[in-house]
């Protein structure tokens, strides 16, 4: 028999006897059958008994204690510090006052000055904001006290801060007047809906009337048959993991992730393909990209169209 | 791609003209960071998915500053209009004071659309070629040569090929890293340009 159980015996035999009510017949019985039997059937009796009843008091004494200490709903862990009182209407009063002009006045800042901070002209962002504002996560909510919270034009803005200038999610607070958690957030919102919803409109293949159209002009530029300048670049990788880090060196010897793209002489992208790893050359990375993979299939470009170079007339490949 | 060698003219005029144009990717590169900067900084996402994603967006983002200052693709419908209205104005300007002034019309913001359409009434950039297909779907049309005898069947002709399929695929492959042809695509592009505008593009030497 372990010492701690004699412990245990020790502290029944003073324990008031009502705790001993709920035991169930039986063994009740045995006990009383036992008691005349030898001293170590007494003891194991005992020993049962005063195991139960030490739980019994374990469970209430819990109860007790919990019903004092832990409180039903979750709330605040201790320790945390308060949520800053922020101000989110002066966030958002002071960017429509420097933007967009508050109570039938002009804005602070001219049309130049808004395309420079927000490195887009007003109708593109006008455009994002009235796709974004009644989005769910977009939305001016209410959280679990019963306050409003932000307004979907500061974490518009607070995002695009943070893309165009590159900004740590700390640097739009004292402006735009978010926390940087919800500023992070707003980042990755925005940039996951642009994704979702304006890749197919934006980074698709050109048409055949855009293909007719690129090709005119590029024969007018002089180059017949050119349908856009294909070029690589690197993207410097910081955070990669040390898992990736071998398929993610470049030449230059750091984490780096390439990126292909295609675009005319407007700069206007009509095929864009990131995620590449950077030890790849620019061989492998066309090799891997979903244009050369349709290419080699036979899916595009389309066949029917051709043009005339030196007295030979081909099709587009 | 540029000639390697560079050595007769032709091919330095080829040269000239196909860095000048390729130029606007290598530009490409220098104002997408520089609108959105976020590119020109190390990315500190821990996943390739968060750097596809962000990278999608700038690109995106570009895309819609680009179509709104430059007014590209988008806009094309817009220009055909205008070329129309231009058409019609011509038109009833050659009514009434005869031929002559067409161009004298209501020309574009840029003057794009003028040049491109005297570079199409010059040689036309393309041609859409709908019509029925020879026996040689990927190499240069060729009369059919198969003709049906007594007793036999005709296996595999070149009009069973369907896209998708693995002749399809491999034809199409072949075609696309065909070497000779692509360097008999070089020397007939340098044969143009030279013809073209070889005069103004020769390099001083």
């Amino acid at each position: 028999m372990p010492p701690t159980c004699i412990h245990t015996v020790v502290l029944t035999v003073f324990f008031p006897l009502w705790l001993l009510w709920p035991i169930p017949g039986p063994l009740r019985m045995d006990a009383v059958a036992a008691a005349d039997g030898s001293f170590y059937d007494d003891l194991d009796v005992a020993v049962v008994l005063g195991y139960r009843a030490g739980l019994r008091i374990r469970r209430a004494l819990l109860t007790v204690r919990g019903r004092v200490e832990k409180r039903p709903f979750g709330g605040s862990p201790p320790g945390r510090r308060p949520n800053r009182d922020r101000n989110f209407d002066l966030g958002a009063h002071s960017i429509m006052r420097d933007y967009f002009g508050v109570g039938g006045e002009p804005p602070v800042y001219s049309e130049r000055d808004f395309e420079k901070r927000n490195r887009m002209p007003r109708a593109v962002f006008k455009r994002l904001y009235t796709a974004v504002r009644n989005e769910p996560w977009w939305r001016r909510s209410i959280n679990a006290t019963g306050r409003l919270q932000s307004y979907p034009i500061q974490k518009l803005l607070a995002a695009l801060r943070v893309l165009g200038y590159g900004e740590p999610y700390d640097r739009p607070d004292e402006y735009c007047r978010l926390s940087p958690s919800t500023i992070a957030e707003a980042t990755r919102c925005l940039t996951n809906f642009i994704v979702d919803k304006w890749e197919a409109t934006y980074l698709l293949r050109p048409t055949e009337d855009e293909l007719k159209h690129i090709l005119t002009r590029n024969a007018a530029r002089g180059m017949p048959g050119c349908i856009g300048s294909i070029d690589c670049t690197h993207w410097l990788w910081l955070k990669c993991p040390k898992a990736l880090a071998a398929q993610y060196h470049d030449r230059k010897g750091k984490r780096s992730v390439v990126v292909e793209s295609i675009c005319n002489e407007d700069t206007y992208i009509w095929h864009f393909f990131i995620g590449a790893p950077g030890s790849y050359n620019d061989m492998n990375v066309l090799a891997c990209s979903p244009l050369m993979l349709d290419v080699n299939a036979g899916v595009w470009p389309p066949r029917n169209i051709s043009y005339t170079l030196n007295g030979r007339t081909r099709r587009l490949l | 791609m540029p000639h390697s060698n560079s050595v007769t003219p032709k091919r330095r005029v080829y040269n000239r003209l196909q860095q000048a144009v390729r130029k606007d990717a290598e530009r490409l590169y220098a104002v997408m960071p520089s609108r959105f900067n976020i590119n020109l900084r190390p990315a500190r996402f821990t996943t390739v998915l968060r750097m596809m994603n962000n990278g999608k967006a700038v690109a995106i983002l570009h895309n819609m500053a680009i179509e709104c200052t430059r007014g590209e693709f988008l806009a094309q419908r817009r220009m055909n209009a205008a070329a129309e209205v231009r058409q019609a104005v011509a038109d009833l300007q050659g009514q009434r004071q005869g031929p002559g002034n067409e161009e004298s019309g209501c020309g574009s913001r840029q003057g794009r659309p003028a040049t491109a359409r005297a570079a199409s009434e010059r040689q036309p950039a393309f041609f859409i070629d709908n019509g029925p297909r020879g026996p040689g779907v990927w190499g240069p049309p060729q009369p059919a040569e198969h003709e049906a005898q007594d007793g036999m069947v005709e296996t595999g002709t070149e009009q069973d090929v369907v896209p998708g399929s693995l002749r399809y695929t491999d034809g199409a492959e072949c075609e696309a890293k065909d070497r000779d042809a692509h360097f008999a695509l070089l020397q007939d592009l340098s044969e143009h340009i030279f013809a073209d505008r070889g005069r103004l593009m020769l390099p001083y030497s």
